[in-house]
């Protein structure tokens, strides 16, 4: 039996990763957006309000969480619409800050148990307590999350051998020559912000209920750009890139504490050099189909 | 087929075309020339929907589509490749083709998030007939960056022509090419891809266009300067003059 923390570390990569799964489809479509850790917020306070304030069921929680968080995501696709490269990357990140400061006044509070218990702005969300509530252990929380995850994994496997997938690597491609194959970007821009709003949901409400505390300060810039890192580093070819992006980001830091505050310059560089070498990250398209192609010979050998 | 009315379309202080009437007859290959900067792309781009023209009309099978998007005119069965050329360069060649096929029919949600290889789908079929009409079967599972130039022409062909279009535009498809190569790539259009097609081919080289075209149309400074049959067109001083120079 694994202890404590390293399930901690494992519960960890599987909720990370589900933000870094929302980066990436934004990225296959081309967008880099700075703003994922907004949807991941919104979620996590929304599903931990579900459960802790009026008592929902968490599964009905989750969805609550990363609905809104689809929706508003949407919403924030249609107003970016227009804008494409360096100018969406700023608007998203204009959108994540505008929602942090936000939490900050976001006051919602009630009475349990003689105490008052919800969201109070920089205060944060503490008491989120649906897992002691239901004496879920570590280990079956770890379960639920990769429950999810792998979920999410087969649906965005399913999604990349679809003509949709294949629109969306088509607007990561060329957006003129993706108008001039009949299809218009913009729906599918809007489909593919809500899918991957939705995803970073996912993550958020399991964040807020793992860690029983939530405040804005947690939703800031920095998992934006982690969550955009681990699609970079791991590759942009396949689903699996921003699973290893997560794996060797949360992995390598724990592994290199010994060097305590220089940890993140270390990592920092080897980012830098892989982005040189490898752009779009260690499994990016050519390689995924050399390793197809290897697969294929073999078996047919 | 096609006709353009009185088509202008300025950028700036430069005037790209200039009051442009042209008429593509249905069935045949049409070809359009001119020197550099002469208004043929930019006249491509406007029948295409990514320019809107300032004035004029664009009919396509007696339909006004100017005001219609890039997406809707390839749909109304509109084709064409560009002249610098455009793949989904980190796709396979096969790929390529099937993102031609993806709106073809009813794109629903349905159809959407349908298999994109799916045996028996008849866009897989099609696409891979397409490529074996401009003989790069073979190549089908290579990533479309790693082609060579002339093999990534064909494969923009292969795009364009795949959904059938009732009009192909080919957009300088043998730019940068050997004399080799462009007398392949003429009989590749002359003898798989023109049959029976409406097309209107942008070209430089005048051997490719005397080659293939039965029809013809002179650009000069974003006017239209000569139309009619190719021996007749190229014979004329104007022609002759827009493209050598006066004496």
């Amino acid at each position: 039996m694994p202890n404590e923390y390293v399930l901690t570390i494992i519960s960890n990569i599987g909720m990370i990763s589900l933000i870094a799964l929302s980066a990436y489809l934004l990225l296959v479509t081309g967008q880099i957006s700075f703003g994922q850790q907004a949807f991941f917020g919104i979620s996590a306070y929304a599903g931990a309000i579900a459960t802790t304030l009026w008592g929902w069921p968490f599964w009905l929680a989750l969805i609550f969480g990363s609905g809104l968080a689809a929706l508003i995501a949407g919403l924030i696709g249609v107003l970016t619409l227009r804008i494409s490269g360096m100018y969406f990357s700023i608007a998203t990140l204009a959108f994540a800050e505008m929602i942090r400061l936000l939490l900050f006044k976001l006051t919602y509070q009630v009475e349990i148990d003689g105490e008052l218990v919800g969201p109070n702005g920089a205060e944060g969300f503490g008491e989120i307590r649906w897992i002691f509530d239901h004496n879920i252990s570590v280990l079956e929380y770890t379960l639920m999350i990769y429950a999810v995850l792998l979920l999410v994994l087969f649906g965005m496997v399913l999604l990349e051998r679809s003509r949709l997938g294949m629109i969306f690597r088509m607007l990561g491609g060329d957006v003129l020559l993706t108008r001039t194959q009949g299809l218009n970007p913009v729906r599918y821009k809007i489909a593919a912000a809500i899918i991957a709003g939705f995803i970073a949901g996912l993550g958020g409400t399991f964040y807020a209920h793992s860690f029983t505390y939530i405040e804005p300060q947690i939703f800031n810039v920095m998992l934006g750009v982690h969550s955009l890192a681990y699609g970079l580093i791991g590759g942009l070819g396949t689903v699996l890139g921003p699973l290893i992006g997560v794996a060797i980001d949360i992995g390598f830091l724990e592994s290199i504490r010994i060097l305590q505050g220089y940890r993140m310059i270390v990592f920092g560089g080897l980012v830098a050099v892989m982005l040189i070498f490898m752009p779009r990250g260690i499994l990016d398209e050519a390689r995924v189909y050399w390793i197809k192609s290897v697969i294929r010979r073999w078996f047919n050998a | 087929m096609l006709e353009l009315r009185s088509v202008s379309k300025v950028f700036g202080e430069l005037s790209a075309l200039h009051q442009v009437d042209l008429w593509i007859p249905p069935g045949k290959v049409s070809g359009l020339i001119g020197p550099n900067g002469s208004g043929k792309t930019t006249l491509v781009n406007i029948i295409t929907g990514i320019y809107a023209p300032d004035t004029g009309q664009v009919l396509f099978n007696g339909v006004d589509i100017v005001g219609s998007t890039a997406d809707q005119i390839t749909r109304f069965g509109v084709a064409r490749t560009f002249q610098n050329i455009r793949v989904f360069s980190r796709m396979t060649v096969l790929e390529n083709v099937l993102a031609a096929l993806i709106s073809l029919g009813d794109p629903s949600w349905r159809v959407l998030l349908g298999f994109t290889k799916c045996a028996n789908d008849p866009r897989l079929n099609m696409a891979l007939k397409a490529l074996e009409t401009v003989d790069l079967l073979n190549e089908a599972g290579v990533v479309a960056g790693e082609l060579s130039l002339p093999l990534r022409r064909r494969l923009e062909i292969a795009r364009a022509f795949v959904r059938d279009p009732e009009l192909l535009l080919l957009d300088e498809p043998a730019g940068g090419m050997t004399p080799t190569e462009t007398a392949n790539v003429a009989s590749l259009i002359r003898e798989r891809i023109a049959p029976g097609r409406t097309c209107l081919v942008i070209e430089h080289k005048m051997d490719l266009i005397s080659d293939v075209c039965q029809h013809l149309c002179v650009l000069n400074h974003g006017e239209k300067i000569a139309e009619g049959s190719p021996d007749t067109v190229l014979e004329q001083p104007q022609v002759i003059e827009a493209y050598l120079g006066r004496d």
